[in-house]
């Protein structure tokens, strides 16, 4: 296939992918529940100029600390374009861009222009990308630019891919704190190439010296009051114990087939057991370390489940091209050498049953994962007849809605970094939620300062706050399915 | 040329002298500006100890604590001069620059070359435990000159020369007396030379028996758990090692293992006292010259290596240069913010005025030797209850006073156990010892009559209790 035929199949995919998931995403004109943080900070800094880093809406008033970069973009993009398109469209062009990234390392490991379409083709549809469409997330810039460093670090021989690579590297550092996965990636290759006898170029250990050098000294100075708080414990973020086993879930294979689609997985996996057995193949071997890793940090819990899906599925379509392009070459070499492409068309179909369809039946649940207007409207009520210091209770993942929405205080959303307490406001919450007896309630409504509670009945099995419909304590203020309760009581 | 390795090493003893002196007194300085009592940490026991030899002479027994002293010759050299504070610091000046010629002299031995022996003072000099050794003075500050002066003459063969620090050491410090015969065993097994052992063998035996029957020293104290907190500054450990100077020395380590492997004993023995220094603090002292020693060799490496990019040559330099001198500044605030603050001393002061010098202060055992210094009040429990054989039960009589919010029970514990005053800080309020505003002992502060607030100032609390309920 010639280079200008397989740019114009790679941006068809491009476009092809890209059309899919905006399709998908403006089924509904809302966003993810965790959406709105980044909203929020989208917005504040069209205004100031600034990300809010010392909030005091979230957790009755907090610090936040993360890279900015994202949102920087995001928020540059907004003096053009409404605020809710850009970021409703840059973080699926984003993650539509690895398609290049994947395009672009497949041909340099297999030198097969076919093979890296269907690579790329591959990257866009795996199913775990389509979860939640209506997700804005840093990691939607975090993949390509993870796999663009990659790619330039295989290329570095050539000056303008060294000088490229940091560049990206540095982008990669102020945009999320991820950037560590490639250190471990990175070492992960060396230990490969150490072990299996192969050579280790000088730039290639001067740029990872580098890239390690620099990811751990900006995120010890960018996070060190909470290596002060919660020490290593950092890793986790401060998630409260009781949800952190569903970010840091256990590793089910069968769940991991579903978000990955088996093709990339038998391929990728072969070409992990034929470079380890057979030809000893130095681009292989770095992407082999970055699918160590990701089965490490998810195996010890280091890393976010779907996070670290996001990263093993990528580096297994990249591996799988090898293994295509392995059988492909075999199967050109028999006596029918037709049969190497029927081979690829198979895959092809095969990858079509197996990861396309699941993926577009996951974008066409993304829209359920959105607020529903009931909820809007109710926390628009809030914003137009409850006090500006009103303290709203919400459940944890509608804690960022009472803070866009109703621009009122929560007592806690889902980022609980450097928040002491984080353990005990989640319990706390939780038994207001659960509990009949009123008295407790009051208590820890008057711990947190609250004045209404935001009912919806969305999160957790409670329909209906028992205590609520028979106290003097507790006012009906809105009533929807979506219900406001005004507190009146002290202890 | 050998005039011109002179200057060079001249230039590298003044550029030290005055890094030394810049890092010594920065965080005495800032607390200075702050208008904080200048030492901080344990150094308040210390000097309580001092002050006791100095007026009765060879004292055992803590009369305000009713428990024996914990004490080593280390107390009786800080009571020729416990009242006057710039001399401590002078003295610790001087142990530091001391500390550093002999670690210079122990890599000379060893034929570590200049820049490597530049590097690796220079990561010493700016390490945290440096800091804390010699910014004041501890019993350390003078085992460790004299542990590195005791090793370097018996490397040279001074066997009956080594054994005299040796002795001292014993009286000083004793974990780090076991360390020291620990490397001349290891130092003599890498020669295969075991009868140069024998002399300081001896002479450290009977020099430990004197130490354990003078000083009374229980060696289970030599070895406590440390957590993961507490070995990392990078963690907000008070004595500790930075994550990434330790990153660098490991990356030394692979570096020299490549080069020469003759430093199988010198790896081995870094790798054996970095898992041993998350239980003793004496350990990771000593595990900081090692340390320092492989990250200044990885720099040297750094600096030395052609370089096939240039330009990551000149930022990986420069990002390991800033973390270095990161983690160096990040250590002077925390001591610089540390306890005790202008505020608590103020409290201290009111509390020295109050006449009931038989009751008992109750606070939280990290405040427990400033009440005691400063105070002249006995505390309930402090920092070195820990190591009394009923502190299960002083720690379950503190955890139900902390937190129990039954008045009566409360009245009871504190009368039973002769507590007067009760010491709040802003910092045991948020998170210390209470995470909520009305927890336990706090609610019944605020809520009953049977306490009576006598001082509040800067948020610091001070709470009566009367002698009869």
């Amino acid at each position: 296939m010639k280079k200008f035929t397989a740019s114009i199949f790679l941006l068809a995919i491009f476009l092809f992918a890209l059309f899919l998931r905006l399709f998908f995403a403006f089924q509904s004109p809302e966003f993810s529940y965790d959406s709105y943080f980044v909203l929020r900070q989208v917005e504040h800094i069209k205004e100031t100029g600034r990300p809010i880093f010392s909030d005091s809406l979230s957790f009755g008033g907090r610090v936040f600390i993360f890279p900015p970069l994202f949102y920087y973009i995001l928020s540059l993009f907004s003096f053009v374009f409404s605020v809710e398109y850009v970021v409703k469209i840059l973080p699926n062009v984003f993650y539509s861009l690895s398609i290049f990234a994947v395009y672009l390392l497949s041909f340099h490991i297999t030198k097969k222009r076919v093979i890296s379409l269907l690579a790329a083709f591959s990257s866009a549809f795996i199913p775990i990308y389509f979860l939640n469409l209506n997700n804005v997330s840093v990691y939607s810039l975090v993949l390509p630019l993870f796999l663009f460093i990659i790619y330039c670090v295989l290329k570095s021989e050539d000056k303008n891919y060294l000088n490229l690579s940091l560049f990206l590297l540095i982008l990669l550092v102020l945009t999320h704190s991820s950037s560590f996965f490639l250190i471990f990636g990175f070492l992960l290759f060396l230990f490969f190439l150490k072990v299996e006898g192969l050579v280790i170029e000088d730039r290639e250990i001067e740029i990872i010296l580098f890239s390690t050098f620099l990811i751990f000294w900006f995120n010890f100075v960018l996070f060190k009051q909470a290596l002060f708080v919660h020490g290593p414990f950092v890793i986790w973020q401060n998630i409260p114990l009781q949800i952190l086993k569903n970010f840091f879930s256990e590793f089910n294979i069968l769940e991991v087939i579903y978000y990955l689609g088996f093709i990339p997985l038998i391929f990728g996996f072969y070409a992990v057991f034929h470079v380890f057995s057979q030809i000893k193949k130095k681009s292989v071997f770095m992407i082999v370390g970055f699918v160590t890793s990701s089965l490490i940090l998810l195996w010890l819990k280091l890393i976010r489940f779907r996070l670290g899906l996001i990263f093993l599925g990528v580096m297994l379509v990249l591996l799988a091209a090898y293994s295509w392009k392995l059988f492909y070459s075999y199967l050109r070499k028999t006596k029918v050498p037709k049969n190497a492409n029927v081979f690829l068309i198979i895959v092809f179909i095969l990858f079509i049953i197996s990861s396309f369809i699941p993926a577009i039946s996951l974008a066409n649940n993304s829209s359920k994962l959105v607020p529903s207007d009931e909820e809007i409207n109710a926390l628009l009520w809030i914003e137009e007849n409850t006090p500006k210091d009103a303290v709203i209770l919400s459940r944890p993942e509608e804690g960022h809605l009472i803070t866009y929405f109703a621009k009122r205080k929560n007592v806690l959303d889902s980022n609980y970094l450097l928040i002491t307490d984080a353990n005990q406001r989640f319990m706390d919450v939780n038994m207001i939620y659960k509990v009949r007896f009123k008295i407790e309630v009051v208590r820890k409504l008057n711990k947190y300062d609250v004045d209404y509670i935001y009912f919806s009945s969305k999160f957790g099995p409670e329909t209906k706050l028992f205590y609520a419909d028979s106290s003097d304590c507790f006012t009906l203020v809105y009533n929807s399915s979506i219900k406001v309760y005004e507190v009146h009581c002290e202890i | 040329m050998k005039k011109r390795y002179s200057m060079k090493k001249v230039s590298a003893i003044i550029f030290f002298l005055i890094l030394v002196l810049i890092i010594l007194l920065l965080p005495s300085l800032f607390r200075y500006m702050q208008e904080k009592p200048v030492f901080f940490d344990s150094v308040y026991y210390d000097l309580r100890v001092a002050e006791a030899i100095r007026e009765n002479g060879f004292v055992v027994f803590d009369d305000l604590q009713e428990r024996r002293f914990d004490i080593n010759l280390f107390h009786y050299v800080l009571s020729l001069f416990s009242n006057n504070n710039l001399v401590i610091q002078i003295f610790g000046l001087f142990l530091g620059i001391i500390t550093i010629i002999f670690y210079w002299q122990l890599l000379t031995f060893f034929e570590v070359d200049f820049d490597s022996s530049f590097f690796s003072i220079l990561i010493f000099i700016l390490s945290p435990i440096f800091i804390y050794l010699f910014a004041v003075l501890r019993s350390s500050s003078f085992s460790i000159p004299l542990m590195l002066i005791s090793l370097i003459l018996f490397f040279k063969g001074r066997r009956v020369l080594s054994s005299l620090p040796l002795l001292f050491i014993s009286l000083f410090n004793i974990p780090h007396f076991i360390i020291t015969v620990f490397l001349m065993l290891v130092f003599s097994h890498v020669k295969k030379n075991y009868s140069k052992i024998l002399i300081p063998i001896i002479i450290s035996s009977v020099s430990l028996i004197i130490a354990v029957f003078a000083f009374s020293y229980n060696p289970i104290i030599i070895f406590l758990k440390n957590s993961f907190e507490n070995v990392f500054t990078s963690f907000g450990a008070m004595i500790g090692i930075p994550v990434f100077v330790l990153f660098l020395s490991v990356i030394g380590l692979i570096f020299l293992w490549n080069k020469k492997r003759e430093f199988l004993f010198l790896s081995l023995t870094f790798v054996l006292f970095l898992l041993l220094s998350f239980f003793s603090k004496s350990i990771m002292i000593v595990f900081n010259f090692f340390m320092c020693f492989f990250a200044g060799f990885a720099f040297n490496f750094f600096m030395k290596r052609k370089w096939a990019v240039v330009l990551v040559r000149k930022f990986t330099i420069l990002l390991i240069f800033c973390s270095i001198i990161f983690s160096t500044l990040v250590y002077i605030d925390v001591l610089s913010e540390s306890q005790p603050s202008k505020g608590l001393f103020n409290a201290f002061i009111f509390l020295k005025e109050q006449n009931f010098n038989e009751d008992l202060v109750f606070t939280h055992e990290s405040y427990g030797f400033f009440v005691e210094y400063f105070s002249s009040k006995e505390t309930f429990i402090d920092e070195k209850s820990r190591f009394l054989n009923d502190y299960a039960v002083l720690d379950n009589f503190t955890q139900q006073i902390f937190y129990s919010k039954d008045l009566d029970k409360t009245n009871l514990l504190l009368l039973e156990k002769n507590i007067r005053f009760i010491l709040i800080t802003p910092e045991m309020k948020e998170g210390l010892v209470w995470k909520k505003p009305d927890a336990g002992l706090l609610f019944l502060l605020e809520n009953s009559d049977s306490f009576s607030k006598i001082y509040n100032l800067d948020g610091v609390e001070i709470w009566v209790h009367p002698k009869q309920i």
